[in-house]
């Protein structure tokens, strides 16, 4: 696993290691708000945010989607002129329902009552950042429905007592507060939505949005591009207008935005970083591929470790600012590498995803040999329509955040084009666009700011997969012995054992990901090393179960802001 | 040669008898309630091979139509052998009305065996009632949503089969919320369909086997003691008759801690559950 969170960091505490937290929902609001800079299309995004009508914000791990949420979440909340409410509720730990799913016959249930439960516990945590709000007399006590939430991700629920939290349940008391506080409109904005990596519960998921959505309620979810299976109901476009928080490497607007990132994140420390080296901090913002949050830990490695990043001059280390470049890409490789755990069914799809995205890669450094700097090229083509095996392929690397889709091209008689573009932090830490000799953070920029990049290596299915020495039937799923007679599936679409005859159950992808020693989290050795050292903390289970972060705290040179960097891997690691 | 009007559509078929029944009726030894369904239900399974079911195109509907039929009879036989065990259940069943016929053909001694015959247990609606109704045994949505829901959709796919020649009607359609499509629509019963409905029959058998066991236990625990009748010398042959009536000995000869499912044990828990 390569490490992205606390690489760089020295024993010490830094005094502001808090602006560097890449997770938007662990900053407090006004730290939130001052750290934050401006999406290029923000304007746009947040207005559909506030808006009515149910909204689906895509983009892959990182890419800010949380930091819009929240900015809509804290808009709506200081508008005078409208009588909105926002509510803002994280389903990151809807993976703890996934035993409902494993284990019993009635799931859906289980896990639609979590749902339910999370919002109405959210909009208590609209009412702490709005005192003037009043809640209607049969309005839930916060205890109890923390209490609740607490059994159900714990696996011990009482049908009894959580009975009555339907989605009826739900419209009722939102149409209760509407009345008693004169709002128009209910924002119930939802980070981290279907992010279960279990398809069933995704779908359930969908159709608790689907059904939540009213005239007053207006539902919007943030959900990852590639791995998300709506249920048969629900169908994006129709249900849900779909709104793209990727935002393009590409022009100043972009290097505009993270230079402002940067600043503002520097601005406390009394730092030079970003005015003494605009070109270095302009290249890793391109090296990132479009995240933030694989800047900002880049930025934090600059920080953590100033003496190791800055010359005599005072100036920054070009060679290691190259070498640091890596690790935006080395994240998003991590990513779809992880998908092997939490897809485990899929595991062939993401090692010959690996050859697949090696082997286009080596072709756009094909296609770019000999060519002059601003004619090299860092996107590809392939020819429509993708085989299904690849499609899903292309899904897992979006996900990740290792291509971008740009739309379809329609080239006349040769047909149509999906045309992607590469991770940026490949295209350079590979040598795609520019020689290993001749190599430069000036050079690279020039290639990247190249006006118009026109052409490309045009794929197909069969040359895409020639060039990876992958065959169509490498394709396989990876389904669950019998757990009874460890009889291998006949089928993948078997249900029964075809030798003992039992029900077939679905391995939990949840206990296997807390299972996990906690080398899996993207900490760096050292870190990984005192936490054993100085506690009994051994597997991921034991950081989630560390409820107020106190065994964390206990360990030396473990603070605040450290101990929440880590419970936010372990919990984006079950995520 | 001469044609009738009629002969223009087809030919005359020769006359047919089915001859006597009698000839083709077998008595059994039934097992235990949920045993006869786990069966009945993995025959079906272990003849729908994908090979076999690509082979003709109404076989896996034929199949579907056995994994509902194994679960209609699973309940009538639960219902009726709970009605013969527990006195609260024959308490409320008392107004409900039975069909002479059954009492004729099955004899005084077996005559509940009739109780259900005139029922249909093939929608969750009357599964829910029948259950309600004859042994006070409400299906809670906590425990029951989801496999109602799911055998409610086979429900309506069977009713394709039966009554229609296997295409959808239109009523079904609108209840399983498919979407429309131009011309009729055949419900094509391939391997995935096939193994997808009979886990969801077979999810809300052996959820409703479970439920009921454990209410059971509970009513013997806890209110068939507090009755005029009961006979407090014959706790154990009570319990003995429900052991019998709901343990799947079928599913449990391969299950894993089978060692540790026995009646002794059982009965242990509930004696400490309800501190007898």
């Amino acid at each position: 696993m390569t490490t992205t969170g606390l690489n760089d960091e020295p024993n010490e505490l830094q005094p502001y290691e808090e602006n560097f937290v890449e997770q938007a929902e662990y900053i407090e609001r006004d730290r939130f708000l001052a750290l934050a800079a401006e999406h290029p299309y923000e304007a746009s995004i947040l207005r559909k945010l506030k808006g009515g009508g149910a909204k689906l914000l895509i983009g892959p791990r990182g890419c800010g989607k949380s930091t819009l949420m929240r900015k809509a979440f804290y808009q709506i909340l200081e508008s005078e002129n409208d009588s909105a409410l926002p509510v803002y509720v994280n389903f990151k730990l809807a993976l703890k329902l996934e035993p409902f799913y494993v284990n019993g016959p009635n799931a859906s249930y289980w896990f639609r009552a979590w749902l339910v439960l999370k919002v109405i516990a959210a909009i208590w945590g609209t009412k702490e950042q709005l005192a003037s709000l009043s809640f209607p007399a049969n309005f839930p006590s916060k205890a109890k429905l923390s209490k609740l939430i607490d059994s159900l991700e714990a696996s011990r629920a009482d049908g009894d007592l959580v009975d009555e939290f339907t989605i009826s349940y739900l419209i009722e008391l939102v149409d209760d507060l509407a009345i008693e506080n004169n709002l128009s409109r209910v924002v119930i904005l939802i980070d981290d939505a279907a992010h279960s990596f279990s398809e069933k519960q995704q779908e359930d998921f969908f159709d608790f949005f689907r059904a939540i959505k009213s005239r007053l309620i207006s539902p919007k979810a943030a959900v990852y591009p590639g791995i998300t299976s709506h249920s048969a109901s629900f169908h994006v476009g129709h249900d849900a207008e779909q709104i793209d928080a990727w935002v393009r490497p590409s022009g100043v607007e972009y290097e505009d935005f993270m230079v402002s990132l940067a600043e503002k994140r520097f601005l406390d420390t009394g730092l030079n970083f970003v005015s003494d080296n605009e070109e270095d901090i302009r290249f890793l913002a391109y090296a990132s591929f479009g995240i933030p949050r694989g800047f900002l830990g880049m930025l934090r490695s600059i920080y953590n470790s100033q003496e190791s990043y800055t010359t005599s001059d005072g100036s920054l280390n070009k060679n290691k600012i190259l070498r640091l470049s890596r690790t935006g890409r080395d994240m998003s490789h991590a990513v779809f590498d992880s998908l092997t755990s939490k897809l485990p069914s899929y595991t062939s799809y993401v090692q010959n995803g690996s050859k697949i995205y090696q082997a286009i890669l080596t072709q756009i450094k094909e296609y770019n040999k000999g060519k002059e700097l601003e004619r090299q090229g860092f996107q590809f083509a392939v020819k429509s329509p993708v085989d299904s095996d690849l499609d899903k392929v292309f899904g897992f690397l979006q996900y990740s955040g290792l291509i971008m889709p740009s739309g379809s091209i329609l080239k006349g008689e040769k047909g149509s084009f999906q045309h992607y573009q590469v991770h940026l932090g490949d295209i350079t830490a590979e040598n795609i666009i520019v020689g290993r000799r001749t190599k430069s953070i000036s050079s690279f920029l020039t290639v990247i700011r190249a006006t118009k990049h026109q052409a490309w290596p045009r794929l197909t299915n069969a040359s895409i997969l020639e060039g990876a020495d992958v065959d169509r039937n490498d394709f396989v799923l990876s389904l669950p012995l019998c757990h009874v007679c460890a009889t291998p599936r006949s089928n993948p679409e078997a249900r029964f054992c075809s030798n003992c005859g039992a029900q077939l159950k679905p391995s939990s992808t949840y206990e296997a990901l807390v299972q996990q020693n906690i080398s899996a989290l993207p900490i760096s050795k050292r870190m990984e090393k005192r936490i054993k050292e100085n506690s009994n903390i051994r597997k991921v289970r034991d950081i989630l179960i560390d409820a107020n972060k106190e065994t964390l705290l206990g360990i030396p040179y473990v603070g605040k802001i450290r101990a929440q960097i880590i419970v936010g891997h372990a919990e984006e690691h079950v995520s | 040669m001469t044609l009738s009007i009629l002969d223009y559509v087809n030919a005359s078929p020769s006359s047919s008898s089915i001859g006597s029944v009698d000839a083709f009726l077998q008595e059994i030894r039934s097992p235990s309630p949920i045993d006869a369904y786990v069966k009945h239900s993995r025959s079906l399974l272990e003849y729908g091979t994908p090979h076999r079911l690509s082979q003709n195109p109404h076989l896996g509907g034929l199949l579907l139509l056995g994994s509902v039929s194994a679960a209609e009879a699973y309940f009538r036989s639960i219902l009726s052998a709970t009605l013969e065990t527990c006195p609260i259940s024959r308490q409320v069943a008392a107004e409900k009305q039975i069909n002479l016929g059954g009492v004729l053909w099955h004899g005084y001694s077996e005559f509940r065996r009739s109780a259900f015959e005139h029922l249909s247990f093939s929608s969750k609606d009357e599964i829910a009632k029948a259950s309600k109704g004859y042994l006070r045994f409400a299906l809670k949505d906590s425990v029951f949503e989801g496999p109602l829901g799911e055998y409610d959709i086979v429900c309506h796919l069977r009713h394709g089969i039966v009554h229609n020649g296997g295409i959808l009607p239109g009523r079904n359609a609108v209840k399983i919320q498919a979407k429309r499509y131009s011309e009729p629509v055949r419900i094509a019963v391939n391997f995935a369909l096939l193994q997808r409905t009979v886990e969801a029959v077979d999810t809300l058998v052996l959820t409703f086997n479970r439920e009921l066991f454990g209410e059971m236990c509970r009513r013997w625990a806890i209110d068939w003691r507090q009755r005029e009748d009961w006979d407090a010398s014959a706790e154990n042959k009570a319990f003995n008759i429900l052991w019998d009536t709901f343990v799947c000995k079928e599913l449990n000869k391969t299950r894993p801690g089978r060692s540790k499912m026995s009646r002794g044990r059982c009965l242990t828990q509930i004696k400490d559950t309800y501190n007898l």
